[in-house]
């Protein structure tokens, strides 16, 4: 994930684009490895039928990946445990009506 | 409520209760069991038989339970990565007279209060990134409050409580009420300590999805906080005749379910 996130991968890339970064690790590794990151959605998988071959990119930046990852690691403290045992200063401002946001948004002075 | 909860409560008690009637009807005893249970006397002998130790088993699963989630949350506070306090964090928490912040890495602001024994105050190297020194101050002070009054200690306690006594719902709701309730004395001590806009510009940054979404522990809690940081009406949460028919029925039949129980070993 780390060559394609530093573009050491092109945007679009096979499994030998890998195995060229990564020459002792097995094809048949790569292949599992990247599997498996694109089932986890990290990677984005299209299929080529014509050339009965798979093109995979990235879902998204290492700070976008970072941001979910840190989210879903409190959220699933939640799920486990239920709304216990922290006070966390947060709110989920998507349910306010555009006007209570806009009011908001003026009063906080933010663009 | 949740329709789909008080769906699962009313059936599992009503199985509970039904399977130990139809046991009453075929035991071997069968005229004293039919006579136990047609009459109302001997369900409140068992009723008054079986409340005491219904009691003492909810209390030691209260406690289990409440173990369980303050260790869960330890394990978790162990697995964040300490770094340096940035200055502007610093400068924030000396000015608000807050003695122990712990900064931790992280690429979201967030900032949290932690800890049943000694609360610590939780902020994310993030937020001195993302907030001003006023709207950094603003957090501090909220979660300094929730700090003072052991808030993740009461927390935990009432989440423990509306998960052991889930058939009276209204427990739960309640436990929803004070928790929102904390969340706007928290702010209406940053509002007085430090006015509207700080408040307001930490809720707009921490509220926009760079949050612990869903940890926030009030959920909901959001449109009370806003309309207390925007002067208006604060909107409450009435108690909705369902929940309060659930748990009415669920203690009963929690209740009926015990004693059906006591009375079926009794003819063992």
């Amino acid at each position: 994930m780390r060559a394609a996130w530093r573009r050491e991968l092109p945007e679009r890339f096979v499994v030998r684009d890998v195995q060229r970064l990564l020459p002792k690790l097995a094809y048949t590794t790569l292949m599992t490895t990247v599997s498996r990151l694109a089932e986890k959605g990290l990677l984005e998988v299209q299929h080529l039928s014509e050339q009965k071959a798979y093109t995979y990119g990235t879902t998204g930046s290492a700070h976008v990946f970072l941001a979910a990852a840190s989210r879903q690691h409190v959220s699933r403290l939640r799920d486990q445990y239920g709304d216990a045992a922290l006070a966390a200063f947060a709110a989920e401002l998507e349910g306010l009506t555009p006007a209570q946001r806009e009011r908001l948004r003026r009063l906080a002075g933010r663009e | 409520m949740n329709s789909r909860r008080s769906t699962f409560i009313y059936a599992g008690l009503s199985i509970a209760s039904l399977s130990c009637i139809a046991f009453l009807l075929v035991c071997p005893h069968r005229s004293d069991c039919l006579r136990s249970l047609t009459e109302a006397a001997t369900w409140l002998t068992y009723g008054g038989q079986v409340v005491q130790p219904l009691l003492i088993v909810s209390m030691l699963a209260w406690l289990i339970r409440l173990s369980w989630i303050l260790a869960a949350t330890l394990a978790w506070r162990r697995s964040l990565v300490p770094v340096a306090t940035p200055a502007a964090i610093v400068a924030a928490a000396e000015r608000i007279g807050l003695r122990r912040v712990v900064t931790v890495r992280g690429v979201q602001p967030e900032a949290l209060c932690a800890g049943a024994a000694r609360p610590e105050v939780i902020i994310t190297e993030a937020v001195a990134e993302a907030l001003d020194q006023p709207e950094i101050e603003a957090v501090l002070v909220h979660e300094q409050e929730h700090a003072r009054r052991r808030e993740p200690l009461l927390r935990a306690g009432l989440q423990a409580a509306a998960e052991v006594f889930f058939y009276i719902p209204i427990i739960r709701w309640l436990a929803q009420r004070r928790l929102e309730e904390s969340e706007l004395s928290a702010d209406r001590t940053a509002l007085d300590r430090l006015g509207a806009r700080p408040l307001a510009g930490a809720l707009w940054v921490l509220g926009n999805g760079a949050v612990l979404r869903g940890v926030a522990a009030f959920g909901d809690a959001a449109d009370l906080r806003v309309a207390q940081v925007l002067g208006e009406p604060i909107p409450r949460h009435r108690l909705a005749g369902s929940t309060l028919a659930v748990s009415a029925t669920g203690a009963l039949l929690a209740l009926q379910s015990g004693s059906c129980l006591a009375q079926a070993i009794a003819h063992l």
